[in-house]
């Protein structure tokens, strides 16, 4: 009459204790996933805010350049500045410096120069922005298959551990299935932020690189401008 | 690094650290369903219980109480009655003797040490107190010699009223069967003795499988022909590789735990057992 009763309270089965009683491979497949998703948060706070800073401080630039009467005047103002629209405002002002300071002026290889000086920022700011972007892209693809090798290995460890007792009993296999799935857990947790944050991050980069090219057109358009008249 | 990514590092790692500690505490918070369950009784199943009178040792007769000797002053006037009363009481011994000895010898009574111990204290004589050990040899006795006897009339009876035996105020009662009590104990020393004789196969679905066995037993708690199997239950598809297995080791375990070592005064309670294996006997 006297039944088997496991107790299998929810203690057992808490993040902490699940971790606690895991192999240590397991644990090593844990341990990294949640220094991935550490990495991945931290990328995620700092990315974002970067981005909205430079989409912000970009539109009031650009509002002030198109506003500004002299070129020279705006440019002592922003030449030191971080933001990708003046770096590319810098690269621009500085091809034109560089190539009008002869008494001949060649317009057709001026036109060229400054327009690839300028692309040439673009490009680098672009690159300098979304520098960290492949580490999400990395631990987006890679984290799930981490966590599932955790969990493979996991449940290896749990059917030797069936083996050895002989016994089938759910009581027997629940925790180390438990917290073979655990791993999983952590790496789909660390995984799907990662994934989102790459492709909403990727999309806001190609914004702010379309508009430092329309921004370089522009700028590039009143230089040729500036050619036709001197 | 830059101070920013510092920053957004150190927000992250805390935040990770807060989800996890509330995980944590919202598992441990939550209600374990095994508390709210009521606490475990303890109860023995018994199908029949009460409206059957029983008694820790069914098969002894009750204490008797005799009177102290009075001597035979008091008795002086009485002896005729007695001595008519022999012929009377003649016929009936023939009924009550013959049938008893079979189930419950007069024997089983007299080692028991309180006894006669009793009877010394009261009286000294040993002739005495073999008379007084059983209705059935004090009757013999009283058939054979014929004589009249000692008084069994305590002080306080009405002087000769009778000379029947008076019944003990301090044994209870036999019993007509073992109660439900008994019973369970009696099958708790049974499994007690097959556990170790018990070794269930294991496989799938193996805790599933319940087989009943029948044995007849003797006296001395030996095996009476072949125990065989009842019925079994439990046979699913995966486990029917494992059926004979199980009644074989059923079979086996009982041959080996016999001679049973099991009280004698309840045989008729042990005679037949029935015992069921399954996994919690082995366990």
């Amino acid at each position: 009459m006297d039944q088997l009763f496991v107790n299998t309270d929810a203690a057992t089965l808490s993040p902490v204790a699940l971790f606690l009683q895991a192999d240590f491979v397991v644990k090593a497949v844990m341990i990294g996933l949640l220094l991935a998703s550490i990495w991945t948060w931290a990328i995620i706070f700092a990315v974002s805010r970067k981005l909205k800073r430079v989409r912000k401080a970009g539109d009031s630039f650009e509002r002030d350049f198109w506003k500004a009467e002299d070129i020279d005047a705006f440019h002592r103002m922003h030449g030191d500045s971080e933001l990708p629209a003046a770096k590319v405002f810098v690269a621009g002002v500085a091809e034109w410096r560089r190539s009008t300071k002869g008494s001949t002026i060649d317009r057709e290889g001026t036109r060229q120069r400054l327009g690839t000086a300028m692309g040439a920022a673009v490009a680098g700011e672009v690159d300098k922005l979304s520098e960290r972007l492949n580490v999400l892209a990395t631990i987006g693809s890679v984290a799930p298959f981490v966590g599932l090798f955790g969990t493979v290995w996991g449940i290896m460890r749990a059917f030797t551990a069936i083996a050895a007792e002989q016994n089938s009993s759910l009581a027997v296999v629940a925790p180390g299935i438990a917290e073979a799935l655990f791993a999983t857990a952590i790496g789909l947790f660390a995984a799907i932020p990662a994934v989102i944050a790459y492709n909403r991050f990727s999309h806001g980069i190609d914004r702010i690189e379309a508009r430092l090219n329309r921004f370089a057109d522009g700028f590039h358009s009143t230089l040729s401008h500036e050619l036709e008249a001197a | 690094m830059e101070r920013a990514e510092k920053a957004a590092l150190g927000i992250a790692a805390l935040g990770h650290v807060a989800l996890f500690g509330l995980l944590s505490v919202g598992f441990l918070a939550t209600p374990n369903p095994a508390d709210l369950k009521s606490k475990p009784i303890e109860v023995s199943l018994a199908d029949d219980i009460a409206l059957e009178s029983g008694s820790p040792t069914p098969e002894a007769d009750p204490r008797q109480v005799e009177a102290p000797e009075e001597g035979p002053l008091e008795l002086a006037a009485t002896p005729p009655p007695p001595a008519p009363e022999t012929p009377r009481v003649d016929p009936t011994p023939p009924p009550r003797v013959e049938p008893t000895p079979a189930p419950r010898p007069a024997e089983r009574a007299r080692p028991r040490p309180e006894r006669p111990k009793a009877r010394e204290e009261a009286r000294p004589e040993p002739r005495r107190s073999r008379l007084d050990s059983s209705i059935v040899e004090d009757l013999r006795e009283r058939t054979k010699a014929g004589r009249p006897r000692s008084s069994r009339i305590s002080r306080d009876m009405i002087e000769g009223a009778t000379d029947n035996v008076s019944r003990g105020r301090d044994t209870t009662p036999p019993g007509a069967a073992a109660t439900p009590a008994v019973q369970a104990a009696l099958a708790a020393e049974v499994v007690r003795q097959l556990r170790p004789h018990w070794r269930a196969p294991t496989g799938p679905d193996a805790e599933k499988l319940r087989t009943t066995v029948r044995v007849a037993l003797n006296r001395n708690g030996g095996i009476i022909g072949t125990p065989e199997i009842v019925r079994q239950t439990g046979v699913t598809a995966s486990n029917s590789a494992q059926k004979e297995l199980h009644a074989e080791r059923a079979i086996r375990a009982v041959q080996l735990a016999a001679p049973f070592n099991l009280p004698a005064e309840y045989y008729d309670t042990w005679k037949v057992l029935t015992p069921n294996f399954d996994r919690n006997l082995s366990q």
